[in-house]
């Protein structure tokens, strides 16, 4: 259901590989001088690459596992045909295991040319100084406009005003809703002004205990914490920074989602097993036992949702609202001595 | 003659023994050692290891000071005290049974092993369907019988017990397959001079089956109680070291400082604790074994 | 011989046995169930075992997700080379242990137990730092050398080998035989249950060996099955049906290396006994 239109962006930022320090060898740069670079201990300097040959980046990611591989083997391509002299060798690990596999290469000095890094994990590495700082090759770079992404999922790469990170991707929080459960129960269609009273004055009509319909879902984990405390107008810091977490608005914001399941019964109960398996409410919304639910979908993983989906009741047509305009960001990092004209980044 | 078998001798145990003693040197000692000194070191395991500072005992005192290691500790206990009986018992069991000549006794020898080779991954997809609060068959099951069962993997007093049921579903065909070999190993002689003897079914079992069994009993103890005190894969797929750390071990605690809290040193800290803990638990069962193994002289 | 009488004793092991069996196999048919659903149908609570939608080319499917084939190829090759040198390396060691004394024997082979205490989750970073000085990243010698050294395996052949009379090993000498005779046509032979069974686990260990293999490779010629399963879990979504379906594949390697080895379990095939 809405929710106020308070607006969270959260971003997953772009990082850089940097060459910092002098051990850290250099993981990028062209092919052949990645193998060497390793093995050299004070391969401090940037070598700045004049070779005419191609040379091959290597990139790691994880948002196309799972089932989009093939459209960023389609990207790839695109991108090495408008950038001849450029080869991307692509390697895509699960999210699951992405950082601990990352993190093993970067430990080792081995790490990819370029990788991606979400926002929720980018402070890690910009405090040690881990990613390339981005400024001076945009600066010299005349064709690369920062306009050309989302202002805020931008600057979140942006680290002690070095930029080090370019935005690869974000996502919208959506509210999925079942138009035919609506009408059964000639309940209005939820709207963009609609705040938490709206939401729960419906979700009671559409609550059907005994067939097993839930009014609205979303799930109770940390994600949804951060969404719902905006809302009501709360945060995780105030506007100097102090950390409130246990201030009034966020109290009243979980106490409402605990109280959906708890008091007034329109979502499921908190132990429920069945809710605590994975896509669990996404399964649930297709098979119709749930008429609303909040969800995330990365735009630049296409949707999860497939509209038109063999679904044995009746199919509604699933239209997608924006609820609060949360973003998440994905973005890919770069390395220091490639010189990639940063244009070619907007490409993909 | 003999001096020459002394020369022959040790030139076999150099020789035979070289392979395995090179793969251990390279494969396992140099990391452990390198390890060692991780332990040291603060190192995240995201910066350059050679940048890492070093921090004398500070990882192990931390170990000490952290009430996870001792939450950790405890679930291991608990974990052992319910899967070792279990899957001990079961597995002579089975063992003994199909040794035997019956028909179709190589469809259960099958249907028994294919837990074992099944990968964590599906076998933890399924039994959370299995053990869900609501619509899985355990439960279910249990309805039958009047009992509500809980929410296994939800509930902090059940987690547990739930990771114990289901790794001794899934082992209990690998120990059963160990002492199926060694029960393979006892001689007919035997039994038929028992039996010239008089010698009943119980006492046949008691007399040669089970001291003879005693070395492979003594590897499947040994074996799962050092696997007990490395519990991770299942703690980590099916709860998560949840709920409420219920299910947390040792080594998931590693896992996790090592891979997502960037604290490589604490991690590698905290291993080493382990490994004495394991050291000495396992020399006490060496030591033992002398009491209760017999092994042909 | 099967004995084909029915006495209580057949019986009752026929009872239990088959209670084992259902208990133990029932989840592997919920997941061949699974493998056979499309993905509306797999998540659908509450479970239903038997497809109403067969739906035979999630096999298939997967394909579009990671080469399953040349994945599948990879881990056969892997845990085949594993399982063979692996096989030939522990039964050496484990015949030293077992039958060669030699002074500090003991406190070697203490050295190979201890290598079994420590969670390899910390000594993983250490060892890639040293296969990457020596080139041996996204290779499979890479992925097998690992693997070939195992004190799990020593150990167990061990056991076995120390229940074997010395008599006869004596004997043997008398005759003239040498070490090495002594090992392949004298121990060897005996111990073959444990060889089979030692066969099975080393395969299923390399077969399914996880954080290894993820952290070595990076290119597709290399990798193994375990980790293109794991690829079917995506950030926000998982096609169940197709998981179960890959994981039904990966399964059937071992369980034929399984069928072979389990023909060594029978009796007869072992030379028991005084000759």
């Amino acid at each position: 259901m809405f929710k106020k239109s308070g607006a969270i962006l959260l971003m997953l930022s772009m990082v850089l590989l940097s060459a910092c320090g002098g051990n850290n060898s250099n993981a990028g740069g062209s092919q052949t001088a990645s193998q060497t670079a390793g093995q050299t201990p004070d391969a401090s300097s940037q070598q700045p690459e004049a070779s005419k040959e191609p040379v091959t980046i290597k990139f790691m990611n994880y948002t196309a596992s799972g089932s989009q591989e093939a459209t960023l083997e389609a990207m790839v391509k695109a991108f090495e045909e408008a950038n001849k002299d450029i080869k991307v060798e692509v390697e895509v690990v699960e999210f699951a295991n992405y950082y601990t596999k990352l993190n093993t290469l970067l430990g080792s000095g081995a790490a990819p040319d370029v990788f991606e890094v979400g926002y929720e994990n980018f402070m890690t590495y910009a405090v040690k100084d881990q990613l390339l700082d981005l400024s001076p090759v945009i600066q010299s770079d005349a064709s690369f406009k920062p306009d050309v992404y989302k202002k805020l999922a931008y600057d979140a790469f942006n680290y002690n005003g070095k930029q080090m990170g370019v935005t690869e991707s974000f996502s919208d929080v959506v509210l999925f809703y079942n138009k035919d459960l609506f009408d059964a129960k000639q309940v209005k269609y939820p709207e963009a002004s609609w705040t938490w009273k709206e939401e729960l004055e419906a979700a009671q009509k559409l609550t059907d205990a005994k067939a097993g319909i839930w009014g609205t879902y979303a799930p109770i984990q940390f994600w949804e914490f951060y969404k719902t405390i905006a809302q009501n107008g709360g945060g995780v810091f105030d506007k100097d920074g102090k950390p409130t977490v246990n201030s009034k608005e966020n109290v009243e914001a979980l106490q409402w989602m605990l109280d959906k399941a708890g008091k007034h019964k329109v979502s499921p109960a908190l132990n429920d097993d069945t809710f605590n398996q994975p896509d669990a409410d996404l399964n649930a919304f297709k098979d119709a036992s749930l008429p609303c639910c909040a969800q995330e979908s990365g735009t630049s993983a296409g949707l999860r949702m497939r509209p038109s989906n063999g679904i044995s009741r009746s199919s509604p047509a699933t239209r997608r609202k924006r609820t609060i305009s949360s973003r998440t960001a994905l973005s890919l990092p770069r390395t220091p001595s490639t010189r990639m004209p940063p244009g070619s980044s907007s490409s993909s | 003659m003999a001096g020459q078998r002394k020369w022959n001798r040790r030139t076999a145990a150099f020789l035979f023994l070289l392979p395995a003693i090179l793969g251990l040197m390279l494969l396992q000692l140099v990391p452990m050692i390198a390890s060692i000194v991780i332990s040291f070191t603060d190192w995240d395991l995201l910066t350059n290891w050679k940048q890492a500072n070093f921090v004398g005992w500070d990882n192990y005192t931390q170990v000490f000071k952290d009430e996870k290691s001792y939450t950790s500790l405890l679930n291991v206990f608990v974990f052992l005290i319910g899967y070792m009986p279990l899957v001990m018992v079961f597995g002579v069991l089975f063992a003994v049974l199909l040794n035997r000549n019956i028909r179709g006794v190589k469809f259960y020898r099958a249907a028994i092993f294919v837990p074992v080779i099944t990968s964590w991954v599906a076998v933890s997809i399924v039994w959370r369907w299995l053990l869900n609060g609501q619509s899985g068959i355990v439960n279910y099951l249990l309805s039958l019988v009047g009992i509500q069962g809980p929410v296994w993997l939800q509930d902090p007093t059940w987690a547990m017990a739930a990771v114990i049921a289901v790794t001794v579903w899934k082992d209990v065909g690998f120990v059963s397959i160990i002492l199926l070999a060694g029960l393979q190993d006892i001689s007919d002689d035997y039994y038929e001079a028992s039996e010239l003897d008089g010698a009943s079914a119980w006492n046949k079992f008691r007399n040669i089956t089970l001291p003879m069994l005693t070395p492979s009993l003594f590897f499947v103890m040994t074996i799962s109680l050092i696997n007990s005190f490395q519990l991770f894969d299942q703690v980590l797929i099916m709860t998560n070291g949840g709920p409420a750390g219920s299910t947390s071990t040792i080594v998931e605690q590693v896992y996790k400082n090592a891979f997502q809290f960037n604290k490589m040193g604490f991690a590698s800290a905290q291993s080493w604790v382990l490994f004495v803990i394991i050291f000495a638990v396992t020399f006490l069962q060496q030591w033992l074994q002398k009491r209760w193994v017999v092994y042909e002289r | 011989m099967k004995d084909k009488r029915w006495t209580v004793k057949s019986i009752l092991t026929h009872i239990i046995l088959l209670a084992a069996t259902v208990v133990l196999g029932f989840p592997f048919v919920w997941m061949l169930s699974g493998a056979f659903k499309d993905s509306l149908e797999v998540v659908k609570m509450p479970p239903q075992l038997i497809p109403s939608n067969w739906k035979f080319d999630n096999f298939t499917e997967i394909e579009k997700y990671f080469p399953i084939y040349k994945f599948l190829l990879n881990s056969v090759l892997t845990a085949g080379v594993t399982t063979l040198l692996q096989l030939l390396v522990c039964t050496m060691a484990a015949y030293v242990f077992a039958k060669i004394p030699f002074k500090g024997r003991g406190a070697v082979f203490m050295l190979f137990l201890i290598t079994m205490m420590v969670p390899m989750q910390v000594t993983l970073t250490p060892l890639f730092i040293l296969f990457q000085k020596a080139n041996l990243i996204d290779t499979f010698t890479g992925l097998i050398l690992p693997g070939i050294f195992s004190a799990y395996g020593t150990f167990l052949l061990r056991q076995h080998m120390m229940t074997i009379p010395n008599d006869l090993i004596e004997a043997a000498f008398m005759d003239g035989a040498s070490y090495y005779r002594v090992f392949w046509q004298l121990i060897l032979p005996l111990i073959k249950p444990t060889l089979a069974a030692l066969t099975i686990f080393a395969f299923m260990s390399s077969w399914n060996s996880f954080l290894w293999p993820l952290i070595v490779t990076s290119s597709k010629d290399v990798m193994t099955l375990p980790l293109g399963l794991s690829k079917l879990q995506g950030r926000w979504a998982t096609e169940w049906n197709i998981l179960m379906a890959g994981n039904v594949v990966s399964f059937v390697p071992i369980f034929l290396v399984y069928l072979f080895a389990q023909r060594y379990f029978i009796k007869g095939m072992t030379m028991s006994g005084i000759k």
